[in-house]
């Protein structure tokens, strides 16, 4: 495939176009669902074709083609050009590529338990005690759903810089999902065990264990109460640790959003944004994980970046272009990822999480005194250009006088990303890296992008979180 | 205006779906939808253009059922080799599957006929260049500075043409072609990191037209932004709420589009399961289903699976009255197919879907609501219930306090609880003007009152906490 690439990135005019990158995009992917003991969701998917992204300039164009042919490549990389020109009469800030460097590298995909090892059947009955188990639970569980995926992909990416590099990546979950109802009360509830490497940790997941305690959940937030209602206090579980940390920070220090004016952490490097001892990680080299890859989508390979030092924020997530125009926190940290060959890469997070503190469970209890304990995120959503995020939990409990008491059901929360880290209390030590394995979306130029990402943490207290209750 | 070059074309994807039902030789009942089309999009981005993209949307999905055996498969490529190797895959996969007791088959031609719908495909907009209609898109930028000076203007236009064929072994035949276009503005007016005015703003239409006014557009999203500057957090205690028109339809298709989907009763999780003929909502709330507006953003006239779609009646006089289903979710529950099965969620398998909402008016004056409102909010973004539950615990992302009629401020960091139930039993004012846009009707909205989270001391606990009603 790199050599049809080169053949064609070979005939770009560079007196005209200042750079391309052309990104060759495979994968082929499985679902299985089972519904109340039925398949109810069989199907694979295959992908194919080639992104083509031109800068000239100062404006990109971008085109893309469900093919490999070389004539057709060519077609397509006209059509980016062309894209590309016809936007460039009309900018007023210019984009650039100033990074001179190259990578070459092949990373080539070696599974703990390769899914081609397992036949159909198994991967199925991964799905089906899933299931079954939630299922034979408790009567009150009115729907349960088993759900196995695996997807394995390939990307081969050139550029006008020398880049030539091949990257393998692959997602495999293991979910399962439960509706718990008694007359009006309805409650849903999830779990998931996630991971890139293989299959290993997918076949260790002790499903029964998992999911009894998972159907457990569900049946006691039929008798729980709606929270209460107001700003407060409040000790997060480190799956939602992860997802506040992912819409509150994360999202703000993605060099796109610096580079045009949408975060509020621009120019704020080298600023106290979290209590002494707060650190915020994000990290898509540690192994196994649902967010690691090897190299970006753009070719360069990634790296741990550190965004808050000990409350101090210290650097954001670039791709080649916030990495050429940015300022300050301008390192290339091979954070450009693309969903696919239909899509333009841009800074994206891998796997974010606050690093452990100090505090026990039992003391950031105490810390709080009154408040909520939320646990098991349901995911969130921010405005990174005002800082207002929202996260919600599927359960939780009271906090009264240090001690938990009542369940409390499903609630969203609400903050500010300037004020969530000052406003921490305590950060525990019970750290858990990816606590939420998730799917983060954002769009750019070529729309929306779903992208596998965890989010984690200890679990933290902090002070004056809005939540939503009754 | 330059055209681009031509596609498949329709003619060519009848071939290929012909052809590949004919490969279906072992009397399986076979699904085949062929799409291709292109995506062009011009983004805005630190107010600037920032590119040009031109996106292929070629799929090809196969769905077979041998026996009650389900098998899908996918693939971007419409080579007669790719297709062939999906049917192939597909029914691999409905061969290993087990079987689905609840499948019946899959839906035969019926005797609704199709809609005779005008605007739905516009050949000036399919074959628009974006390269030539930059310069309008960057008119957008100039009209938000004019509203002021610190607007950071983002945006995007968006111009689709899709064609698509959907066949089956049972007699189903249909092809499609549509155009659309939808235009966004996001804009931002940080005045310092703690005073950030945020305003969206948005236009679908189904044609190219030359008079819009993307200058106008700009100011229309840069005053919302101004609007917001200086918000507050609002107060925590229960109000009664104000939905415009845009949330009164964001809401509404929200707790519908989940409580009415077929699928959702079908599976006993919607908070709507057995209650046809039930009083769910006060004050008259009558709200339907109409997928032939012409020119709407989702008219259409046939379902993903080919059948005809028609109007509706969810709700009248707040008494419920329908389901939206499609085959399966029809046969399952022994109801009609209404010709609603859209593109399902994390699923290749369709699943019914509300296309277009539209909410009747009332008798209450828009101005009298607002000016009789002594202390509430006015709530200009949707709300919907959390996971799948009736619980609402939303972020207001767009809203105001509002006291003895007149707006005080915008809210930030505010969130709004209340369940389904209460929420449409608490109507208790619909506006006899209706906003109509997009292809969607609606009015605005009264809550007689809802729990609103924001400033305020964390109440004492147990205070307002009970178990619920509902």
């Amino acid at each position: 495939m790199i050599d049809e690439l080169r053949s064609v990135i070979e005939t770009v005019d560079r007196s005209v176009v200042e750079f391309v990158d052309m990104r060759a995009f495979e994968s082929t992917e499985l679902m299985i669902t089972v519904r109340k003991g039925k398949a109810e969701d069989i199907s694979s998917d295959k992908l194919g074709g080639v992104a083509i992204r031109a800068l000239v300039n100062g404006a990109w164009g971008f085109a893309s083609v469900a093919s490999f042919e070389v004539p057709k490549l060519v077609e397509t990389l006209h059509t980016a050009i062309k894209m590309a020109r016809g936007a460039s009469q009309h900018i007023t800030r210019k984009a650039e590529i100033t990074v001179d460097r190259a990578f070459e590298g092949k990373n080539i995909f070696r599974p703990d338990v390769n899914p081609k090892d397992l036949s159909f059947e198994e991967k199925y009955e991964l799905a089906s005690k899933t299931e079954k188990t939630l299922r034979d639970h408790d009567h009150r569980i009115i729907n349960s759903v088993g759900r196995y995926t695996e997807k394995i992909q390939r990307e081969t990416i050139i550029n006008t810089l020398g880049t030539e590099v091949v990257n393998d990546y692959g997602v495999f979950r293991l979910s399962g999902m439960a509706t718990a109802r008694s007359g009006d009360v309805i409650q849903n509830v999830s779990d998931s065990v996630a991971t890139n490497a293989g299959l290993q940790r997918l076949l260790d997941w002790e499903i029964e264990h998992e999911m009894t305690r998972l159907g457990d959940r569900a049946i006691g937030l039929l008798d729980a109460v709606p929270s209460p209602s107001g700003r407060m206090n409040v000790v997060l579980e480190p799956s939602l640790v992860g997802v506040y940390i992912h819409e509150a920070f994360g999202h703000a220090s993605e060099g796109d959003a610096i580079l045009s004016g949408r975060s509020v952490l621009r120019n704020k490097i080298g600023e106290k944004m979290a209590i002494d001892g707060v650190n915020v990680i994000d990290d898509p080299t540690l192994p196994g994980l649902r967010g690691s890859f090897k190299f970006d989508s753009e070719g360069t390979p990634t790296s741990r970046r550190q965004i808050i030092r000990d409350g101090v924020l210290v650097g954001y997530l670039n791709d080649l272009q916030s990495a050429s125009m940015l300022d300050k926190g301008n390192a290339l940290n091979g954070a450009g990822r693309a969903t696919d060959f239909r899509h333009m890469t841009m800074p994206r997070m891998g796997n974010t999480y606050i690093e452990n503190g100090d505090m026990s469970f039992e003391e950031l209890l105490e810390a709080v005194g009154n408040g909520v304990y939320l646990t098991h995120s349901y995911g969130g959503y921010v405005n990174p250009a005002n800082g207002q995020f929202y996260f919600s939990s599927q359960s939780g409990y009271l906090i009264e006088n240090g001690e938990l008491t009542k369940p409390i059901r499903n609630s969203g929360m609400s903050g500010m990303t300037l004020e969530v880290l000052q406003n921490t209390i305590g950060v525990g030590n019970d750290l858990i890296i990816d606590a939420f394995p998730g799917v983060c979306g954002k769009a750019n130029l070529t729309g929306f992008q779903p992208m596998p990402v965890t989010g984690g943490g200890p679990t933290i207290a902090a002070k004056d979180i809005v939540v939503g209750g009754k | 205006m330059e055209k681009l070059e031509h596609r498949t074309g329709l003619v060519e994807l009848s071939d290929l779906a012909e052809r590949a039902l004919a490969l279906n030789k072992e009397g399986a009942q076979m699904e085949i939808t062929l799409t291709n089309g292109f995506e062009r999009s011009i983004e805005v981005k630190g107010n600037s253009i920032s590119g040009v993209q031109q996106q292929t949307k070629t799929k090809v999905t196969v769905r077979i059922y041998d026996g009650k055996r389900l098998g899908i498969a996918s693939a971007t490529s419409l080579s007669p080799k790719s297709i062939e190797e999906t049917v192939t895959n597909a029914m691999k996969l409905a061969k290993l599957s087990p079987p689905d007791d609840k499948f019946v088959s899959l839906p035969e031609p019926m005797e609704r006929q199709p809609a005779n719908l005008e605007g739905l495909y516009d050949s000036e907009l399919a074959y628009l260049d974006p390269s030539k209609v930059v310069e309008s898109i960057g008119d957008m930028i100039q009209g938000a500075r004019e509203v002021h000076e610190k607007a950071n203007v983002g945006g995007r236009l968006n111009m689709n043409l899709m064609e698509r064929v959907v066949a089956n072994s049972l007699g189903i035949f249909t092809q499609t072609e549509n155009t659309s276009m939808s235009s966004f503005a996001f804009i931002s007016i940080p005045l310092s990191p703690q005073n950030v005015g945020v305003g969206f703003e948005v236009n679908v239409d189904r044609k190219w037209d030359p008079a819009f006014s993307f200058h106008e557009f700009g100011k229309i999203a840069a005053e919302k932004a101004k609007q917001m500057l200086n918000a507050k957090i609002g107060p925590s205690k229960k109000l009664p709420a104000l939905f415009d028109e845009r949330a009164t339809y964001q809401s509404l298709n929200q707790i519908f589009g989940f409580g009415v989907n077929g699928y959702s009763v079908m599976t006993g999780t919607s908070y709507f399961a057995d209650k046809i003929g039930a009083e769910l909502a006060s004050h008259g709330l009558s709200l339907f289903d109409d997928p032939h507006v012409p020119g709407g953003a989702a008219s259409v006239v046939f379902d993903r699976e080919g059948v005809p779609t028609t109007r509706v009646q969810i709700m009248t006089d707040g008494v419920l009255e329908s389901y939206v289903t499609d085959s399966y979710t029809a046969n399952v529950l022994g109801l009609e197919n209404t010709g609603n099965a859209g593109t399902g969620f994390r699923s290749k398998l369709p699943r019914p879907t509300i296309h277009q909402l539209q909410v009747e008016a009332g008798n209450d004056s828009r101005e009298a609501m607002l000016e009789d409102l002594k202390e509430g909010i006015l709530v200009e973004s949707g709300v919907g219930p959390a996971g799948g539950s009736p619980q609402i615990s939303a972020q207001i992302n767009r809203g105001f306090y509002v006291k003895d009629g007149e707006i005080e401020y915008p809210l930030k960091n505010t969130m709004l609880g209340s369940n389904v139930y209460e929420f449409l039993g608490g109507i208790v004012a619909i506006s006899r003007e209706l906003r109509k846009e997009f292809g969607h009707q609606s009015p605005m909205i009264l809550v007689k009152e809802v729990s609103i989270a924001g400033a305020g001391k964390q109440k004492k606990q147990g205070a307002n906490i009970s178990m619920s009603s509902f």
